[in-house]
């Protein structure tokens, strides 16, 4: 189903949880809404859902504005955080249970239920009652309630935030395959930026009732349009005067711009180790914490602090010693614009003349 | 090994001090009610409780202890709901006075029945207009055991409603069910056991109830002498043996009736 939503508002009372947020989903995408906590998401999956009323904006669902209709004809499913399963009701029964209102006959029902435990994996279970089962579980027998009545739209806020975390990764793709074969279009909202870059064909990134940027993972990673999302996605360091790592100097003239600094734009090594030496800049090593599969190194340049990884294979650092390190680009900010600068020392064969 | 010791012994100490409180309050006082009422043979026993008025008393008790509980039932499943779901001044208020007829003495709320609705007040004075007695007939009896059990079926309904999530609700709207569909089988199948236990309770108590009735039924033996009043006159007209045996009657169905309240919140904790 196409989704288009505009201008889209929500108020608790004086408070804008949701604000002018629009949007438009293709077809069969699988879409995650990421963001911190109490940035809105879960009140614009229940407004999509009927389940809120916008104080306004359109909803619209294939062309048809769907602001007036209830929950019931939305044709939508949606896997609730808690589950919500019926707690009275057996897994098949909790499947049956959008067949049953439709008033299916019996033996579509029983067929359609069947497919469904049988897809889930939960074959053998359809007898048992929600608080005879694993979290994961739970968690498959609402994804079955939900696509049980053959919704249009698939909702899900936060399928995974109470399974813990080695049965995620294998549940999130199981739910990815999943969401693929049925080929239903689907909107998940999570605030776990891997979770998001690893299911969802595109994310939106929500904060504070603001769509910030919507966008394939790559896209949102290569090129973040607000300093909020350089600064969310992947792990990144603010450096406040950016004018003393080398190739950056021309900066010096722009004191309100600030820089945003990935680990893994940063190049690093003892001196003779960078071929670009010309464009490194001498940094102390200040702290090294090991973080089972590499070194994070925490780097001084005066009073600036960067941080990069190192592999295990390579030589161990010396807290206290001398390293060079290469800036290769850095999302740059100030209060009118944002950017993102590559180190121009880096392209320029000949750096010296400057 | 000292602690483990002390531990043991505390709670030898704890189990036989609840096992002889329960043994002097209950079992004592329930055995001899059993032996009082067959201790001169099965016959006299027999005797007592094949005399109209004791088994007319019973039958009456049962029917208006039942009556009382279907309407308990029906009043209790809406207020529990309304106070759960609903906001409203006055609220918190209102929920802390469901509890009152514990609180309060029987006797009390029996002569509240006599001032409010006996033949000189206003409400008497109407009911009487249309042909209807309720002072020293039936219908007192029962608002009499109406209100000494009002708070069972609330007190019942209430933790279920409010461990009931909402989304689950919302899970059902959004699987297409409508507002009706959703109470009756999502909601209504929660409250359920709680309609039906706080009911039980309410029956047994109803049964029992002795406070309030005496003061508002007239008490005509074979027409609104209830069970726990007859068994009051026995006593008074110096004849144990029936009311033994009519106590034995009561007591046989109370125990039913918890056992039936088990059976039912058994069930319910592994369904
Ligand atoms: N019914 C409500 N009444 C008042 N405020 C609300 C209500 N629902 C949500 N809010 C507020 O709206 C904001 C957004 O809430 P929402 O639940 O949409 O956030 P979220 O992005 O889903 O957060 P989380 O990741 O923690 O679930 C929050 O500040 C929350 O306090
Ligand atoms: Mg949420």
């Amino acid at each position: 189903m196409h989704i288009e939503v505009r201008g889209l508002n929500k108020s608790f009372g004086d408070f804008n949880a949701v604000k002018d947020v629009s949007f438009d989903i293709e077809k069969g995408k699988l879409i995650g809404l990421l963001g911190p906590s109490g940035g809105g998401k879960t009140s614009i999956l229940r407004m999509l859902a009927g389940l809120e009323t916008p104080t306004s904006g359109d909803i619209v669902f294939h062309g048809q504005r769907v602001n007036d209709l209830p929950p019931q004809e939305r044709g939508i499913g949606f896997v609730f955080q808690n589950y919500a399963l019926f707690k009275h009701m057996t897994v098949y029964d909790n499947v049956a249970f959008g067949l049953k209102v439709k008033k299916l006959s019996k033996e579509k029902i029983r067929e359609r239920v069947m497919y469904l435990i049988e897809l889930t994996g939960l074959k053998g279970f359809e007898h048992r009652y929600p608080h005879q089962l694993s979290g994961g579980q739970r968690q498959r027998v609402a994804f079955a309630r939900a696509l049980a009545p053959e919704p249009q739209l698939l909702l899900l806020d936060e399928p995974f935030a109470a399974i813990d975390a080695k049965i995620r990764t294998e549940l999130r793709t199981w739910l990815k395959e999943m969401i693929e074969r049925v080929g239903i279009t689907s909107i998940f909202v999570t605030h776990d930026q891997e979770e998001a870059i690893e299911v969802a064909d595109e994310i939106m990134i929500i904060s504070k009732g603001r769509l910030e940027q919507k966008g394939s993972p790559w896209d949102i990673y290569k090129n973040p349009e607000t300093p909020f999302v350089a600064s969310f996605i992947g792990e990144s360091t603010i450096v406040e005067d950016i004018s003393i790592l080398k190739g950056f100097e021309s900066l010096s003239d722009q004191p309100g711009t600030k820089a945003l600094i990935r680990p893994e734009y940063i190049e690093h090594g003892k001196p003779g180790e960078i071929k670009l030496a010309s464009a490194a800049t001498t940094a102390t090593v200040r702290q090294l914490h090991f973080r089972g599969s590499e070194w994070m190194v925490e780097l001084a340049i005066g009073d600036t602090k960067l941080i990069t990884y190192r592999s295990l294979e390579r030589e161990v650092l010396q807290v206290g010693g001398q390293v060079q390190v290469l800036v290769h680009r850095a999302y740059m900010f100030n209060d009118d614009d944002s950017w993102i600068m590559e180190n121009p020392l880096k392209v320029d064969p000949m750096p010296i003349h400057i | 090994m000292n602690e483990i010791f002390r531990g043991k012994a505390w709670s030898f100490g704890f189990r036989s001090a609840i096992m002889i409180y329960f043994l002097c309050l209950i079992v004592l006082p329930i055995v001899g009610i059993y032996t009082q009422s067959f201790s001169l043979g099965w016959t006299p026993f027999w005797e007592s409780v094949s005399d109209p008025l004791a088994w007319k008393a019973v039958l009456l008790t049962l029917k208006l202890a039942l009556i009382a509980t279907v309407l308990n039932m029906l009043i209790g499943t809406m207020i529990g709901w309304v106070l759960i779901r609903y906001r409203f001044p006055g609220r918190s208020i209102l929920n802390s006075l469901v509890d009152l007829p514990f609180a309060l003495p029987t006797a009390v709320g029996g002569l509240l029945i006599l001032l409010l609705l006996g033949p000189n007040s206003l409400i008497g004075m109407l009911a009487g207009k249309i042909g209807i007695e309720i002072v020293f007939h039936e219908p007192a009896i029962v608002i009499a055991m109406l209100f000494v059990t009002f708070p069972f079926v609330i007190r019942a309904i209430q933790p279920l409603l409010e461990e009931l999530d909402r989304s689950e609700e919302e899970a059902a709207y959004t699987l297409g069910a409508s507002k009706a569909k959703t109470f009756f089988s999502v909601i209504f199948p929660t409250m359920l056991p709680g309609i039906l236990s706080g009911a039980m309770l309410a029956f047994s108590r109803g049964l029992a109830e002795f406070g309030a009735v005496v003061l508002v039924a007239g008490n005509i033996p074979g027409k609104t002498l209830v069970a726990s009043v007859f068994i009051f006159g026995e006593i008074e007209s110096n004849n144990p043996q029936g009311a033994a045996a009519v106590s034995v009657m009561l007591l046989t169905l109370s125990f039913l009736i918890l056992w039936l309240v088990n059976q039912l919140q058994a069930r319910r904790s592994t369904p």
